[in-house]
């Protein structure tokens, strides 16, 4: 058992221990420059060639290739920068996406490019009805995140992807999958998407190593200007050990993704059915649906502050997030306000994420989050 | 020629038989904040330079000085050996690429020399003349001064420039005292004042974790770091009010939540300046802004400090005053982050406005305030920054 409870996986993950090693043996060998010509730095070359190769076989992209970057945040605003867009055309981003797909689209609007937000169903999905009544020839590039950091929804980004390009075959589809890949199963070839960001972090493997999956037809204008790196798209010299290091882990998710996954559902029933038992079930708003991912589940206790509960938890070593961590230093959360939820639903709201390679004294966890919870609705409310 | 950074002190001089005292602090207190340079400083009369130091520091030297309370104004300088013709070639040197007006202006501390302050600007001031024509004497308005300080012990400083430092006393020559370190903009501006009359300043923070979060707290922490660049390094202690917020909370009239709160964070104050020799209770308070800054609820709250003086060095502020102050010594953005601290949880509707001692002792005896305070005492973490 861990000497604490770490439920804040989709912020991110422990490296797994023997990353480590592999690392400092593959240091040994590959220290070297891969843009050098000598031996030493060709067979460096070929090495990160074999992790691009594995890590694109997984998202099933045979027909585009994937370009490393130093994390999803740099992979979603490549996105929105590299394709010169002009005054008067329109980006479509859902009203549940991550910061770094938020900002970077709303920047454009400097530009004079229109962004179109589509709403979020009840459940925290696009709302394929508004989709549809969103999408037209100006339409020339969509971003929807394909598992919602913030609750867990899965969108269905194959029909969306399908929809939008039956109306406008030139419009540019990206979904941002970092809380997707290595989790649930899905190949970006069968979701038809043109671009598709990842990362490393997220997966039990080091940071500063993400990735943007591009298809092959496409072409994107680089973001970094330099040595023409990464076939020109990302200038900066490779991050080699960080790559294969990525590669390596996901070997490893990827034998159990369906294994992490059973295991997953278990925690997040076993949890949702002992806070279910408690003394604070009457309080208990569960603002991810059924259908959603199991490694993030979104809950409200009613009249409380998520906020102060996080830190009641802290005292005893449980951790637990407001919202993604990147935003939760901001007043509100966009995703749950799209899915309709009130003010203090919102303030209420807790983000519990799961680790399939971590062990969960529930019972422990929920009689802590019992008395928090009731000291708080004792105390607060009046 | 040696380059040279030449300070001034300012109100020293006024403390007659304790400047002694007064120059010893401020030397100290240099020396601290110089340590993380290689620089040496060293005392002549009436002056303090910094001298062997890299030049690539010395950007940063200059603004270190800036923020030490009792340096009144210091120069970047040439230092030589006091020679008439070695001045001379070198005022020439310094003004040879300048234009437009100047004048020279001549301090003659050794007065071994025959010629006075007077003929020697004249004299130096001719030659500038003769080797630049672009530039016109002007006595009255100069666009460049150029300075000549003649010391007595053989050295000459030559400079254009003064740089203004904050003035004030050196820190530690008006005893200590305990600032109420709140997050905001008042109290990191009060803090900088008292030290900039040489009070030695600690602060002590009160929280309501979990009520509040760990980056009010960082944030706490984050402006004593800025301040103690002019109070030198700085202790904080933090204490939580969180029991008797909730106590509050749970068995008295709502409206006098912040007046008992206060009582609770003075007395606390008031203990830790005796345990820790404390002179004085420092607050950012100013008269009337909020609703526990009347003069009723100063009254009210100061009630519980029974031989301690509480001072307020923004009392007759106003807000747009103490803002400019906190935007000039760097900690307006800092304090402006939106993080709650312990008022703003369990905030009343209606706090009340001029409370009075008998019906605030009422509310007080609702609760066990003492022993409240007494674990709220014990508890208190240290933290010592800069």
């Amino acid at each position: 058992m861990e000497k604490f409870s770490y439920l804040d996986n989709a912020a991110t993950t422990k490296v797994f221990d023997d990353v480590f090693d592999f690392m400092k043996q593959k240091n040994e060998e590959l220290f070297f420059n891969p843009s050098s010509s000598y031996m030493p730095s060709i067979n460096v070359k070929k090495q990160l060639n074999l992790a691009r190769e594995n890590i694109t076989q997984k998202l099933g992209g045979k027909n585009g290739r994937l370009t490393f970057t130093s994390s999803a945040t740099e992979s979603n605003n490549m996105v929105f920068n590299g394709f010169n867009l002009r005054p008067g055309q329109v980006v479509l981003i859902s009203k549940g996406e991550h910061p770094s797909v938020f900002y970077a689209a709303h920047a454009l609007e400097q530009k004079g490019v229109i962004v179109k937000e589509v709403n979020l169903d009840k459940n925290g999905k696009v709302d394929f009805e508004h989709f549809k009544t969103l999408i037209d020839d100006n339409v020339v590039l969509i971003s929807v995140i394909h598992v919602s950091n913030e609750t867990g929804a899965i969108n269905d980004i194959k029909c969306l992807c399908e929809y939008a390009k039956k109306i406008n075959p030139n419009v540019i589809f990206h979904s941002d999958g970092v809380q997707a890949f290595g989790k649930i199963q899905f190949s970006v070839r069968d979701l038809g998407v043109d671009l598709y960001t990842i990362s490393s972090h997220k997966l039990y493997a080091p940071r500063g190593i993400a990735g943007i999956w591009i298809k092959n037809s496409i072409k994107i204008h680089p973001y970094l200007l330099g040595g023409g790196q990464e076939d020109g798209i990302r200038s900066s010299t490779e991050n080699v050990l960080g790559a294969l290091a990525f590669s390596y882990v996901l070997d490893k998710v990827f034998v159990n993704i369906n294994e992490n996954y059973n295991r997953v559902i278990d925690y997040k029933n076993c949890f949702i059915k002992k806070l279910m038992a408690s003394n604070i079930s009457q309080f208990l708003k569960i603002n991810s649906s059924e259908d959603a991912s199991p490694y993030i589940l979104s809950l409200t206790f009613d009249k409380i502050k998520g906020e102060v509960l996080e830190n009641m938890l802290d005292r005893y070593n449980i951790y637990i997030s407001t919202g993604s961590a990147c935003s939760s230093k901001k007043a509100g959360n966009r995703t749950l306000e799209a899915m309709g939820k009130g003010e203090s639903d919102v303030i209420g709201s807790v983000r519990v994420s799961f680790s399939p390679y971590l062990d969960y004294d529930f019972d422990y966890i929920v009689s802590k989050f019992e008395e928090c919870v009731l000291r708080l609705e004792n105390n607060v409310k009046r | 020629m040696e380059k040279v950074i030449l300070i001034r002190f300012g109100e020293i001089f006024l403390k007659g038989k304790n400047r002694g005292f007064f120059e010893k602090v401020l030397v100290e207190n240099i020396k601290e904040k110089l340590k993380e340079f290689d620089a040496e400083v060293v005392k002549i009369p009436g002056r303090y330079i910094v001298q062997k130091y890299r030049e690539s520091d010395e950007i940063d030297i200059l603004e270190t000085l800036e923020k030490i309370p009792g340096i009144f104004s210091f120069s970047k300088s040439a230092k030589i050996v006091t020679d008439l013709n070695k001045i001379e070639e070198l005022s020439v040197e310094l003004m040879k690429d300048k234009k437009g007006t100047f004048k020279v202006e001549t301090n003659r501390a050794d007065k071994t020399l025959e010629l006075n302050s007077m003929q020697i600007s004249a004299k130096i001031g001719g030659k500038i003349l003769a080797v630049n024509k672009n530039l016109k004497v002007d006595v009255k308005k100069p666009e460049t001064t150029l300075f000549i300080d003649i010391r007595e012990d053989k050295t000459t400083f030559i400079y254009e420039n003064v740089i203004f430092g904050v003035g004030g006393m050196p820190v530690g020559t008006s005893g200590s005292g305990l600032i109420l370190l709140s997050g905001g903009i008042d109290s990191p501006v009060a803090g900088y004042m008292m030290a900039k009359r040489g009070v030695k300043v600690a602060a002590v923070h009160f929280h309501s974790y979990p009520y509040t979060s760990n980056f009010a707290r960082e944030k706490v922490e984050e402006l004593a770091k800025i301040i103690s660049a002019y109070t030198g390094k700085m202790t904080i202690f933090m204490v939580s009010m969180t029991e008797l917020q909730e106590q509050i909370n749970a068995k008295c009239d709502s409206s006098y939540m912040i007046t008992l709160l206060r009582r609770g964070m003075f007395t606390i104050a008031e203990r830790l300046a005796k345990k820790y020799k404390k002179k004085m209770i420092i607050t950012g308070e100013s008269l009337g802004q909020v609703a526990s800054q009347t003069i009723e609820s100063m009254t009210v709250v100061s009630e519980v400090v029974k031989d301690t003086p509480i001072i307020r060095p923004l009392v007759a502020f106003d807000k747009c005053e103490t803002i400019d102050i906190a935007k000039k010594i760097g900690t307006f953005e800092t304090s402006i982050k939106p993080f709650e601290d312990c008022c703003t949880v369990f905030l009343p509707e209606s706090p009340i406005v001029r409370p009075n001692l008998y019906l605030t002792k009422k509310e007080q005896e609702k609760i066990d305030f003492d022993e409240i305070i007494n674990r709220a005492f014990e508890s208190i973490e240290v933290v010592e920054i800069g």
